[in-house]
C-alpha cells in the first residue's frame, strides 16, 4: 500500500480529489429513489430484450452491481492514503464506463459526465505524487476542457433551427410532468405563451453552453462564476434531477479553485 | 488569450513532456474533433444520428461513440401505433398514433421508466423513431412484443434520407 509522505501538497490534493469525488457520489446516487427501483426490481421483473446488446451489457446484475459499485470508494473519506484514491478512481471510471454502455442506463447523461470526471479524477490521482511543479496548472486546464467537450457536445447537436428558434425545448418543456418550476408555469401559461418564451429561453441555454465550450480559454474564475449558476438554472427549465448530471462538472470546477492557478 | 489556462498549460506541456496528462489531452482533443465535425462535416452528423438508433455496428462501434458527449442532440421524435405503418409515412397527422418529442435516444421512450408495466400490451405495438438534422433524417421502426418473459424491442426497417448533395 502506498502512503504519501514526501510531497508537501499531498493533504490540499486530498482535499481536492475528496471535493470532486463527493459532488460525483452526490451527483450518482441523487436518482436513487427511481434506480433503486428501476435497476433492483422493474429491469428484472419486465426484462427488455435489445438484440443490440451483448449480454453483458443487458444483463440486470451487471448494471446492479455497477451502480453500487461507488460505494466502495467511501474510505478515502475517513483514510487519507494514496491506495484508496487511486481505487476510487479505478471504481468511479469502470461503473459510468459500463452503465454507459448498459442496455437499461446507457441513456442517461449521469453516467456520461461521471465518466469524464472519474477519468480526469484517475489522472489527477495517478499525477499527484509526481511531485511536477505544473501539476497545478495542468489540472486546472484540464477539468475546463472536459467541462468545454460536455457543452460542446450539447452545443454543436443544436445547431439547427428547430432548437435555435425554441421548438424542441418546448415542445419537450410542454410534455414533461415534473419539476416545481415547470408544473406552476405550465398551469398558469397557455401552450403558445410558453412557446414564444422558449423563442428566447432556447438561445439563452444554446449562448450558455457555448460560454462553456471556450472555458479553456478564460479565467478560472470567470468559469465558475458564469458557470456553475448557468448550470444550476438548467433545473428550472426541467427537473432538479438534471444535477444527477451536473454535480460532478460542478464539483471539478469547484475544486480546482483549491488549486494555484500559476506554477 | 495568452494567458488563459489552455495555452500556459500546452506551452508547460511542449516544454516539459509528460505521457499521462498529454494522452488525456489527446484524448479530449480526439472528442473535441468529432464533435466540431458534428456542426461541419454532414457524415459525422449522420455517424452521430445513427448512434441514437443504435445503427452503428458492430457493438465495439456504437461503445466508442457513446463516450462522445450528445446531450440534448438533433431533433428526435418518438411514435406508436397498434398498426404498422410505412416507415416514410407522416406520423405527426394520424391521430391514431402517439408522438413524442424527446431530447436524446428516443427509443428508451418505452423501457427507461419507474414502471415498465404500461408497456405491456396484448398485442404487437410498432415504434417508430425520427431523428433529424438540418437536411438529414433517420427513422428506425420496431416491433415491440410483450409476453411472460419481459419485452422484446425487434428492429424492423431504417430510412435514411439525406439533401447534402
Amino acid at each position: 500500500m502506498n502512503i504519501l509522505t514526501t510531497n508537501k501538497n499531498n493533504d490540499r490534493y486530498f482535499g481536492v480529489a475528496r471535493v470532486v469525488v463527493a459532488f460525483w457520489l452526490l451527483g450518482w446516487f441523487l436518482k436513487i429513489n427511481f434506480f433503486s427501483h428501476y435497476l433492483f426490481h422493474e429491469i428484472s421483473a419486465f426484462p427488455v430484450v435489445i438484440d443490440f446488446f451483448p449480454s453483458f451489457f443487458r444483463s440486470p446484475i451487471s448494471a446492479q452491481f455497477f451502480y453500487i459499485y461507488p460505494l466502495f470508494v467511501l474510505p478515502l473519506f475517513f483514510r487519507p492514503q494514496l491506495f484508496y484514491f487511486r481505487f476510487a478512481s479505478f471504481v468511479m471510471t469502470a461503473s459510468s464506463a459500463v452503465l454507459l454502455l448498459h442496455q437499461d442506463t446507457h441513456n442517461d447523461a449521469t453516467f456520461l459526465t461521471s465518466f469524464w470526471v472519474a477519468v480526469w479524477l484517475s489522472w489527477f490521482v495517478h499525477r499527484m505524487t509526481a511531485d511536477d511543479p505544473m501539476f497545478d496548472v495542468h489540472a486546472r486546464s484540464l477539468s475546463l476542457c472536459v467541462v468545454a467537450v460536455i457543452f460542446l457536445g450539447g452545443f454543436t447537436g443544436k445547431l439547427t433551427p428547430e432548437y435555435w428558434n425554441g421548438e424542441v425545448f418546448a415542445s419537450i418543456f410542454l410534455q414533461q410532468h415534473y419539476g416545481l418550476v415547470g408544473e406552476w408555469i405550465r398551469a398558469h401559461m397557455s401552450a403558445e405563451a410558453i412557446r414564444f418564451h422558449f423563442q428566447w429561453i432556447a438561445k439563452m441555454i444554446i449562448l450558455g453552453e457555448a460560454f462553456l465550450v471556450f472555458a479553456p480559454f478564460l479565467p478560472y474564475r470567470l468559469v465558475c462564476v458564469l458557470g456553475i449558476p448557468f448550470m444550476l438554472g438548467i433545473a428550472l427549465y426541467t427537473t432538479w434531477m438534471i444535477f444527477s448530471v451536473l454535480f460532478c462538472l460542478i464539483g471539478l470546477l469547484i475544486a480546482g479553485l483549491f488549486l494555484q492557478k500559476d506554477n | 488569450m495568452e494567458r488563459s489556462p489552455i495555452t500556459k498549460s500546452i506551452k508547460f506541456l511542449s516544454s516539459c513532456p509528460q505521457r499521462s496528462t498529454s494522452i488525456f489531452y489527446g484524448a479530449l482533443f480526439l472528442v473535441f474533433c468529432v464533435l466540431i465535425g458534428v456542426g461541419l462535416c454532414p457524415d459525422i452528423q449522420k455517424t452521430m444520428m445513427r448512434k441514437f438508433h443504435f445503427m452503428p455496428r458492430p457493438f465495439v462501434q456504437w461503445a466508442m461513440l457513446q463516450f462522445v458527449p450528445s446531450m440534448y442532440n438533433f431533433k428526435n421524435d418518438f411514435f406508436e401505433s397498434l398498426q404498422p405503418l410505412p416507415i416514410d409515412a407522416r406520423m405527426e397527422d394520424r391521430p391514431e398514433v402517439q408522438h413524442f418529442t424527446v431530447n436524446h435516444y428516443p427509443l428508451r421512450m418505452v423501457y427507461f421508466y419507474y414502471s415498465r408495466q404500461t408497456f405491456v400490451f396484448p398485442k404487437p405495438v410498432y415504434v417508430y423513431i425520427r431523428t433529424t438534422f438540418r437536411k438529414q433524417e433517420i427513422t428506425t421502426s420496431y416491433m415491440m412484443v410483450s409476453s411472460s418473459k419481459g419485452i422484446q424491442i425487434y428492429f424492423l426497417n431504417a430510412y435514411e434520407y439525406s439533401d447534402n448533395k
